[in-house]
């Protein structure tokens, strides 16, 4: 080709990416992630090089591990059979053992301190949902009325809400001569009622009513779920979690049922009559709200365990939400980035609910047994800031980018680009800082917290989980695979492909509403990794949509009580006080052994 | 249109580009999309020191918009950024970006009175590929039509990948 014959082609003007990558130090330095990185590793969070590696003093380096090394020898010594070993763990030597940072505080945890056998609040939080039901007063109120003929007043319910308090912690009604549990075993065991009626909020005893405008909720939100609930007065029982700890979470409708009816019995002088069948079957079975469905059979567990919670109820259980106005988040993102980044936030604030839940208690605790792995993967979502930068940035990019629409349309056309444009932007912060591939250092780690990242967003702009859901899916299932070609462990399965279709399946075996699926729907039962995006974005549809809740109002009411253990406003800081081993739970068993 | 305004789909009114300024004389039929970003690229942009400066800090982008016509084929423009260039048709090489778009948005869009996201937002086009490079043709409409470019979100300032 002669030089006059010759053009420039557009193929000429490629470039170099990595190298100018160094150009934006500066904006990195300002990151979130770039100072808890730094903070975390004590080094430049961006360097590939560890020149400490192995010579950190082997596992002496925390605090916890020396902890347990005496502890493993004092049982050694005591039982005559060899406990805790470290010598025996290590072979290919000790690594840095980074400290967590707890997201959104500056509380600084050994990664032993969140393991759930180690850390009260953990445990407490999933007590706290197993051990909780509720009962519909309505069709017993019916029955008492009609067929025992007694009048229901403000005064017979407040006398009923006295004596279940009595019978719910494990006192004999009716029948003196039966054995009672001592209360001090069972003094987090009460009831309170939820209704959406001032007026009868106003004539019952306060001590046994979540009253909805007087439990965190921003007014809007009060209002709305108000309106949902209405008139009929649901009953929230809180067994004891001493009982579903020697039982398991099936221990506590039963329990709820029975010393609920013994209640009515002794309450309302009622006798041995069929009325009383008809009382306990509604407690029982027809108008009872389990937390959680029995799970499928090879999982072969209870009402009310951790695999058959559908993703709504998850959503709804977390209540860093609360104060936020019900308003639909890509109007309040278009105007007001201060804003949004506040709804952003509680997002990433409920991660500290959401994956605990599933993938360190369900998946990994529950179905595998693994007792280590899924600590670190259900951490990603709360330590670390690294949700909460990605979040903050997307919030950023959302703001600059979203012009004024009547609606943002869930059509995959529509958000694919804003997806794509988020994971390039996650993907492109694990591949600036080692240290964070180093801090998550699974590839379970990285894809559910992309996928959660990708689902969050999308829902929070359409308002619909199944475009979130979808996204998720399609985020781990072909970006991270176009972009980093394998994802590791729980990516690269068939859940995302499959995902990707059924999330618009509503056939019972593929799908159905994306708020009543669950880790029980059976493509999602060995979906690890993924049941807290999934979850998020049911959580982030109900922000875009601007509701007050996800899928149940009573459920959303219920764990906003302020007298449960675990304070399910704010997650993050409750682990953080058991990781600090400051946070007592329920359950002990101290007043019925020997001192020690 | 504002970014405080609600997007509306709208047809713009017959011989509307007689009243552009920078569209060259002497057109008597509704421009094509290259002709369009031609005269906009010769009559706006290039005489606008702002559009040079924002330009000039950008890598090369390769930029394929595609624009959907009510009453004629789909037509391709490809654009490069840094150094600049204007064809008609697709590029030999994969772009960093894709944007559709339909004729009388795109319209609105290259004459300022539309945000760029607003019918990609509203479900009324799309886009496809690398969004820093979305934001840079961004920074320069902005640059030639208003004579400053919109903050952009830090994490990818100008000049960034």
């Amino acid at each position: 080709m002669s030089e006059k014959d010759r053009r420039a082609k557009e193929s000429e003007y490629t470039y170099e990416l990595g190298k100018l990558v160094e150009k934006f130090l500066p904006t990195e330095q300002e990151r979130l992630i770039y100072k808890t990185m730094k903070k975390i590793f004590g080094d430049n969070p961006m360097s590939n090089i560890d020149d400490l590696m192995y010579k950190r003093g082997g596992f002496h380096q925390k605090r916890r591990k020396e902890e347990f090394f005496e502890w493993g020898r004092k049982i050694a010594k005591e039982r005559g059979i060899p406990s805790y070993n470290r010598a025996v763990g290590i072979p290919l030597g000790q690594r840095a053992l980074e400290p967590y940072v707890i997201s959104g505080t500056d509380v600084i945890v050994d990664y032993d301190d969140l393991h759930h056998v180690n850390n009260a609040a953990i445990q407490q939080m999933l007590d706290d949902i197993k051990r909780t039901v509720i009962i519909n007063l309505d069709t017993t109120h019916r029955v008492l009325q009609v067929r025992a003929g007694k009048e229901i007043t403000p005064e017979t319910i407040n006398l009923y809400l006295e004596t279940v308090q009595h019978t719910i912690s494990g006192g004999a009604v009716a029948q003196e001569h039966m054995a009672e549990i001592h209360p001090g075993l069972t003094s987090d065991a009460y009831c309170k009622v939820i209704t959406g009626n001032d007026e009868i909020v106003d004539m019952l005893d306060r001590r046994f009513v979540i009253n909805i405008d007087k439990v965190g909720f921003h007014p809007t939100r009060a209002a709305v779920l108000k309106r949902d609930i209405g008139d009929t007065i649901y009953l929230v029982v809180r067994a004891p979690t001493i009982a579903i700890r020697m039982a398991d979470g099936g221990v506590t409708y039963r329990w709820a049922a029975m010393q609920s009816s013994m209640a009515f019995i002794s309450a309302y002088r009622l006798t041995g009559e069929s009325i009383i069948s008809d009382i306990a079957y509604a407690a029982k079975s027809a108008q009872v709200i389990q937390i959680g469905e029995r799970t499928w059979y090879s999982r072969a567990r209870a009402q009310n365990e951790p695999g058959g919670i559908p993703y709504g109820y998850f959503a709804d259980i977390q209540q860093c939400d609360d104060k936020l106005p019900a308003e639909p988040y890509f109007k309040i993102i278009a105007d007001d980035l201060i804003e949004g980044r506040r709804y952003m936030s509680k997002v990433s604030q409920a991660g500290a609910i959401i994956a605990p839940m599933t993938e360190l208690l369900w998946y990994g605790f529950y179905m595998s047994g693994g007792l280590g792995f899924s600590s670190a993967v259900a951490a990603g979502a709360f330590c670390g800031n690294v949700i909460d930068d990605l979040l903050d940035n997307f919030s950023e990019i959302q703001h600059r980018s979203i012009s004024r629409v009547s609606t943002v349309p869930p059509k995959w056309i529509n958000i694919k680009f804003i997806t794509d444009m988020m994971i390039q932007a996650a993907m492109e912060t694990y591949e600036k800082y080692p240290s964070l591939m180093e801090f998550h250092w699974g590839g379970a780690h990285r894809i559910s917290l992309v996928g959660s990242l990708a689902g969050s967003a999308a829902a929070m702009l359409t308002g619909s989980p199944m475009i979130g859901q979808m996204c998720m899916n399609y985020a781990i299932g072909m970006l991270m695979k176009e972009g980093w070609v394998r994802t590791g462990w729980a990516g690269q399965e068939v859940q995302d492909h499959l995902g990707l279709a059924y999330s618009c399946a509503f056939r019972m075996e593929e799908g159905g509403l994306i708020e009543f699926r669950g880790p029980n729907t059976p493509y999602a039962s060995y979906t690890a990794g993924h049941s807290s995006g999934a979850i998020g974005a049911c959580l982030s549809a109900q922000l875009g949509r601007g509701r007050a809740y996800v899928c149940n109002p009573i459920i959303k009411v219920a764990f906003a009580d302020p007298d449960l253990k675990f304070d399910f406003h704010e997650p993050r800081l409750t682990i953080a006080k058991a990781a600090l081993r400051e946070f007592m739970p329920a359950g002990e068993r101290d007043l019925i052994v020997p001192s020690h | 249109m504002s970014k405080e305004e609600i997007y509306e789909y709208k047809e713009l009114p017959a011989g509307w580009w007689h009243e552009i300024d920078w569209i060259l004389p002497g057109r008597e039929q509704e421009p094509t999309v290259f002709e369009l970003f031609h005269d906009m690229m010769i009559g706006s942009i290039v005489g606008n020191p702002t559009s040079l400066e924002v330009a000039s800090k950008m890598v090369s982008r390769i930029i394929l918009i595609e624009i959907e016509h009510p009453r004629r084929d789909i037509e391709y423009v490809r654009v490069m950024i840094n150094p600049t260039d204007i064809k008609q048709g697709i590029p030999n090489t994969e772009p960093d970006l894709i944007i559709h778009m339909q004729y009388y948005d795109y319209i609105r869009v290259i004459m300022g009175q539309l945000d760029m996201m607003a019918p990609i937002w509203a479900g009324n086009g799309w886009i496809i590929g690398n969004m820093t490079c979305g934001l840079d043709l961004r920074d320069l409409l902005d640059a030639s039509n208003k004579g400053e470019v919109s903050p952009r979100p830090a994490m990818w300032p100008v000049g960034s990948p």
